[in-house]
C-alpha cells in the first residue's frame, strides 16, 4: 500500500463523496473516482449491487461500462473506486484487499451513525 | 475485416505497454479475442480461461452490450467496433477484531452463520418494545450474539413483582427505569453493543417515529392496543416483526409483516373488547415461559438478519408449557387484510386505548391472546367448562342456556332438560332480542368452537354477560351426563 496522501481530491469531489456516503447509510455507498493520475476531480456514485449491501459492496460491470467507454472516448479516466463503511473505521477489510485490482486507487470512507467521517485511500502494487 | 478498438482498464494496461486502447482486426468477437490472444498473451490470460471462456471477474462489452447477453449471430463484426473490458469491483465490511472472533467463536464456527453472518449482526439494528418478560431474554440473547444496535422502548419502572421473569433487571434495579436497568445489563454483557434507551410508552401517536429505521422489531408487549399499533406500524414501514405472546402457561411466536407473509391482523383482525382481555397481573404467568418465547423471538430475529434457516413467516408456533408441547400452525396472508391486504383500508395508525383502557400497562406479565378459529387453547373469552356449569346449576345460579347449533344437530342431542333454548348461529343476529343482556347466558355448540365465535359476536354487540361452554355439549356428555349421546 502507498500512503493516503498520494491521492488528492478536489473540494467538490470530497463533498460529493461525503454526501453519497451519508445518503446511502446504513448501506455501503460505492462509486468510481474519475480524474487523472493521482488526482480525483469527480466522484461518480454507482448502485451497490451486493446481495447484502449493509456489509459489502459490488459494482456491476453494466453500471461501470459507460464510464470506461467514455474514458476510451476521451472523457475523464476511471482512476479508482470508493465505498463506505457504515458505523466502522475507514480501514480496508480483508475482503477489500482481496478484491482490489492493481492499478486502481481504492478509497474507503467511514460513516458514524449517518455522518460521513474520515477516509483512507490505498493502492495495490501491481 | 473491421477494426476493433479494445479498451483496456488501468489494472490490465501493464500487459499492453500501458496503452489504454489496442487495435485488432476481426470479423467476429471470437476472432477479435483470438487476435488479442496472439498479440498480447498476458492480457488474454487475464481475460480468458484455458478453454476460452471469459473469466468470472471480468466482463466484455461489444459496442456497449454485455457479450454474455448477445446472441451468437450478433457477435459478428462488420464495421469498426468498441470492445470494452470491464473489471468487477467489490469489497466487504471491516473484519472482526481478535476479541470479536473470540467472543463469537462458538457461533462463528457454525457454517450457516460464519464471518459474514456475524458482520451482518454487527451492522444490524433491532428495536425491542417492552423490557419485560419477553423483552428480557430477547434483548439479552441479541446483545450476546453481537447485534450492533439495540433499542429498548419502555416507559415503566422496575418493580419487585417483575423479577420472577424479567431477567434483564435485578433486585438492585427495583425503582429505576426499566430502560436504564436494561441498558446497564446489556452493556455489561457485551460492551460492543450500542444500546439506545427510549423511556416512552409506545402508542399510535409515536410508533411510526420510534419504529422507523430499525431492521427488525421485537414485540415484547403484553397488551392488545400496543400489539396492534406495533403490527400496523411494522406493516406500514416494511419492518419484519418478531412476535411473541404469553398467557399463563401458553405462548405464541411468529414473524409478521415480512415481505409476502401475513401480519397479526391477518390472524386476528381486531382487538377483543377490554373486558375480554384481562391483564396478566390478574391471570398470572409462569416466569420461565416468557424465557422460552422471548428466546424464540431472539432466534427468529437472528435468522432474519443473517438469512439463516426458515423463519416463522406464515407459521404460528404454539407453546404449551403445561403439556410440554410445541405445535406450529400454518397461517396465510389475508388478501382482504385491512393493513397488509391487496387494498388496505388502514393506512395510518389507530389508537385502541379508549377501547382497551383497562389493559394498557406495558410490562404487566404477558398479554392474553386470541386463538385462531379451529384451535382449542385456554381462551381469553369468558368461558365455563361442563363441571363449572354443573356447579353453577347446582348452586341455583340464574342462567340461560342457548344452543347455537343448527336444528339437525339439536335433534341429535339437547339440553332441553336444563331449559336450553335453540338459537342457531345463522339466526343469532335477527333474534338478538331473545337474549336478556342482564342474565348470565351460556352458549354451547358441539365442541365449544362455534359458540365461542357467537360469544365474541354477542360481546361485540354489548352482551357482556354471555359466556361460552368450553368443550360444548360433547364435553357435558363426557363429564356430567354420560347418558347424552355424543357425535
Amino acid at each position: 500500500m502507498k500512503p493516503a496522501r498520494d491521492l488528492v481530491l478536489t473540494d467538490s469531489a470530497r463533498r460529493l463523496l461525503h454526501e453519497d456516503a451519508a445518503r446511502e447509510y446504513p448501506q455501503e455507498a460505492c462509486g468510481a473516482l474519475l480524474g487523472s493520475a493521482d488526482r480525483v476531480v469527480e466522484v461518480h456514485p454507482l448502485p451497490n449491487r451486493a446481495p447484502h449491501p449493509r456489509v459489502s459492496f459490488a459494482i456491476e460491470p453494466c453500471d461501470l461500462e459507460p464510464l470506461l467507454t467514455a474514458e476510451a472516448g476521451g472523457g475523464l479516466a476511471v482512476i479508482g473506486f470508493y465505498h463506505s463503511h457504515p458505523d466502522s473505521e475507514p480501514r480496508p477489510s480483508k475482503r477489500d484487499l482481496a478484491a482490489a485490482l492493481p492499478g486502481y486507487w481504492y478509497l474507503v470512507v467511514g460513516v458514524d451513525r449517518g455522518v460521513s467521517g474520515r477516509f483512507h485511500a490505498w493502492r495495490m502494487r501491481g | 475485416m473491421a477494426e476493433v478498438r479494445v479498451h483496456v482498464p488501468a489494472p490490465l494496461r501493464s500487459h499492453v505497454a500501458g496503452e489504454p486502447t489496442i487495435l485488432v482486426e476481426a470479423t467476429s468477437l471470437h476472432m477479435a479475442l483470438g487476435a488479442v490472444q496472439a498479440a498480447y498473451p498476458a492480457l488474454a490470460d487475464r481475460l480468458l480461461t484455458d478453454d476460452g471462456r471469459v473469466r468470472p471477474y471480468v466482463n466484455l462489452f461489444l459496442n456497449g452490450r454485455d457479450v454474455r447477453l448477445l446472441e451468437a449471430d450478433k457477435l459478428t463484426i462488420d464495421q469498426p467496433a468498441d470492445l470494452t473490458i470491464v473489471p468487477s469491483i467489490a469489497g466487504g465490511a471491516p473484519d472482526l477484531t481478535r476479541e470479536e472472533r473470540l467472543r463469537y467463536h462458538r457461533q462463528l464456527i457454525l457454517p450457516e452463520l460464519g464471518l459474514e453472518g456475524q458482520q451482518r449482526l454487527r451492522a444490524a439494528s433491532v428495536l425491542v418494545v417492552g423490557a419485560g418478560g419477553l423483552g428480557s431474554p430477547a434483548a439479552l440473547y441479541l446483545a450476546a450474539a453481537g447485534v450492533g444496535r439495540i433499542g429498548i422502548v419502555d416507559g415503566d419502572i422496575v418493580e419487585l413483582s417483575n423479577l420472577h421473569r424479567q431477567i434483564l433487571h435485578d433486585t438492585t434495579s427495583v425503582g429505576t427505569r426499566k430502560t436504564t436497568s436494561a441498558k446497564a445489563r446489556l452493556e455489561e454483557l457485551n460492551p460492543d453493543v450500542e444500546v439506545m434507551e427510549i423511556p416512552r410508552r409506545l402508542d399510535a401517536s409515536n410508533a411510526l417515529e420510534i419504529l422507523d429505521g430499525w431492521d427488525v422489531v421485537v414485540d415484547g408487549t403484553d397488551n392488545f392496543p400496543t400489539r396492534y399499533v406495533i403490527n400496523d406500524a411494522c406493516v406500514l414501514l416494511g419492518i419484519p416483526l418478531a412476535y411473541g405472546a404469553i398467557f399463563r402457561f401458553d405462548g405464541q411466536a411468529s414473524v409478521f409483516a415480512a415481505s409476502g407473509g401475513p401480519c397479526y391482523r391477518c390472524l386476528f383482525r381486531d382487538p377483543p373488547p377490554a373486558a375480554l382481555a384481562p391483564s396478566c397481573a390478574e391471570a398470572g404467568v409462569l416466569g420461565a415461559l416468557p424465557g422460552i418465547v422471548g428466546s424464540i423471538q431472539a432466534t427468529e430475529t437472528i435468522k432474519l438478519i443473517t438469512g439463516m434457516g426458515t423463519p416463522l413467516i406464515g407459521r404460528l408456533l404454539l407453546v404449551d408449557a403445561l403439556g410440554g408441547e410445541f405445535r406450529s400452525l400454518e397461517i396465510r396472508r389475508d388478501p382482504a387484510c385491512v393493513v397488509c391486504g391487496d387494498t388496505p383500508t388502514l393506512t395510518d395508525l389507530v389508537d385502541f386505548e379508549a377501547f382497551c383502557a383497562e389493559s394498557l400497562d406495558v410490562d404487566e406479565p404477558g398479554a392474553p391472546f386470541p386463538i385462531p378459529a379451529g384451535f382449542q387453547l385456554p381462551v381469553p373469552f369468558p368461558a365455563v367448562d361442563a363441571l363449572e356449569l354443573k356447579e353453577m346449576i347446582d348452586r341455583g345460579k340464574r342462567l340461560v342456556l342457548v344452543d347455537v347449533r343448527d336444528p339437525a344437530e339439536h335433534a341429535m342431542s339437547d339440553l332441553a332438560n336444563l331449559g336450553a333454548i335453540s338459537l342457531p348461529m345463522e339466526e343469532l343476529e335477527e333474534r338478538l332480542e331473545e337474549i336478556d343482556p342482564l342474565v348470565e347466558t351460556i352458549l354451547f355448540c358441539r365442541t365449544g368452537r362455534r359458540s365461542m365465535e357467537a360469544v365474541e359476536f354477542l360481546h361485540s354487540r354489548g352482551y357482556a354477560r354471555v359466556l361460552n361452554l368450553s368443550g360444548g355439549i360433547n364435553g357435558w356428555a363426557r363429564d356430567v351426563d354420560p347418558n347424552l349421546p355424543t357425535y
